[in-house]
């Protein structure tokens, strides 16, 4: 009877923990994910992570490439108005903070504030709390002139935003933050190849980013995107299949070689991705359309 | 009913541990890991994981022709020094930290730009085990620099 009884405690107890825990949105807890990884620890299941650039290494490269600023490419910073939904201010924050990054990058800092202005309201309107507040602003306008303070406040800002989402199990709106992050970046280098028939560099770099584009796909589709924003997920694979066509040049395995004297490890050629100006061409209209899905 | 009490309490124990497993693997990869970055610039990338002992994980992390970069393997003292190994495009095995005593960061360039698979292995625990307290977070983090 007194077994009955402590059985009877463990299942009332147990019954209030489960209800606590059904309030979780239908998402998988994270004891759950503790129980996953005890099991995958005895299969030995690999993760797999899908890693996308911010757009800060993004705006280091379209600047290393030569090209100009030109802020007539960015999103206005009026627009933010439109966006309502918070998959509208999920991808924005995304596609404004490519341009407050863009902005830095090419030190235009009175610009670089308003989009840090615009940036913090989404945030406050996406309930991201503490990842751009009162303070991020100051220590923007203290920093002002010194460009490695302020690129380093807004890669702070740009985690802050990834681990507030993702610790209150909101990967899927971070996902759509990175997307909407990357879909301007190479909108802006797509942009500058246009302007600049002569600079190879961006358009290597626009050939580049068939490797980014697998991994943002499959963060994505980790993120069950193909449900919260299906049309933007229908347009990003009819662009994969426009760089599925973008061939690699054959190449030797890479191979590393270590100057000791000058401490750096160099991992030789493993092919080159190359653009003919067909595919350029609609690489260019097929982000621009995704972009303006997004903007408008 | 205090035998209830008593068993609510545990069980909270073990929720609230779960439950904020998460936030301390972002705290630990933001307070403990990205310090050792410097004097690279962070990518913005923040890939962490509770893994336990014999688990592995994997990442492919595209790296472009024109930067120096820092990739830093960071774990928990509870789960051990992790072993990582980068393949190139061709599954090709370039580097191995095993073969440097175990690492935590490795420097390089790329002559051309290329995807390339990092794989991060937690060593076996001494004893078979599936004992959750083993379990550690792990972060792989990117620093870039011109």
């Amino acid at each position: 009877m007194k077994w009955l009884s402590a059985k009877l405690n463990f299942v009332i107890a147990l019954a209030i923990i489960s209800s606590l825990f059904a309030c979780n949105n239908g998402s998988k807890s994270d004891a759950e994910d503790v129980d996953a990884a005890a099991v995958e620890s005895k299969n030995k299941v690999a993760k797999v992570f899908y890693a996308v650039p911010s757009p800060s290494e993004l705006s280091a490269m379209i600047k290393a490439t030569g090209a100009n600023y030109n802020k007539n490419m960015l999103n206005p910073a009026s627009n933010e108005a439109k966006y309502t939904s918070i998959i509208q201010k999920a991808m924005n924050l995304g596609v404004f903070g490519a341009d407050l990054s863009y902005t830095s990058t090419f030190d235009q800092t009175q610009e670089a504030m308003v989009y840090m202005g615009v940036c913090k309201k989404l945030a406050d309107g996406l309930g991201i709390t503490g990842a751009i507040n009162e303070n991020t602003v100051k220590r923007m306008e203290k920093n002002l002139n010194n460009k490695d303070s302020l690129l380093k406040i807004i890669s702070d800002t740009y985690l802050e935003t990834d681990i507030y989402l993702k610790n209150n199990d909101r990967a899927g709106v971070s996902a759509l933050v990175v997307a909407g992050g990357w879909i301007e970046g190479l909108y802006i280098s797509v942009n500058i190849a246009s302007q600049n028939a002569n600079n190879e560099m961006i358009v290597k770099r626009i050939a580049e980013q068939k490797l980014i584009l697998e991994n943002l796909i499959g963060l994505l589709e980790t993120n069950e995107a193909n449900d919260n924003a299906p049309e933007m997920m229908t347009e990003l694979k009819a662009l994969k299949a426009i760089y599925d066509n973008v061939k690699m040049t054959e190449a030797p395995a890479a191979e590393v070689k270590t100057d000791n004297a000058a401490q750096k490890t160099v991992i030789g050629s493993g092919g080159e991705l190359t653009l003919t100006p067909a595919q350029l061409a609609e690489i260019t209209k097929k982000i621009t359309a995704i972009r303006t899905m997004i903007v408008s | 009913m205090k035998t209830t009490i008593k068993i609510l309490f545990s069980l909270f124990l073990i929720a609230g541990v779960a439950g904020i497993s998460k936030a301390q693997c972002n705290q630990f990869a933001k307070k403990t890991c990205m310090p050792e970055l410097n004097p690279f610039t962070h990518n913005g990338q923040l890939n962490i994981q509770q893994m336990a002992p014999g688990e592995e994980a994997e990442l492919d992390l595209t790296f472009y022709s024109g930067m120096s970069y820092r990739l830093l393997i960071c774990s928990q003292d509870a789960i051990g020094k992790a072993q990582f190994q980068v393949f190139d495009n061709k599954n090709k095995l370039v580097f191995d930290n095993k073969d440097h005593n175990f690492a935590k960061f490795w420097e390089f360039e790329v002559a051309s730009t290329q995807q390339m698979k990092v794989v991060v292995i937690i060593p076996p625990a001494a004893k078979a085990s599936n004992d959750l307290s083993k379990t550690g977070c792990a972060a792989v983090l990117v620093g870039f620099k011109q």
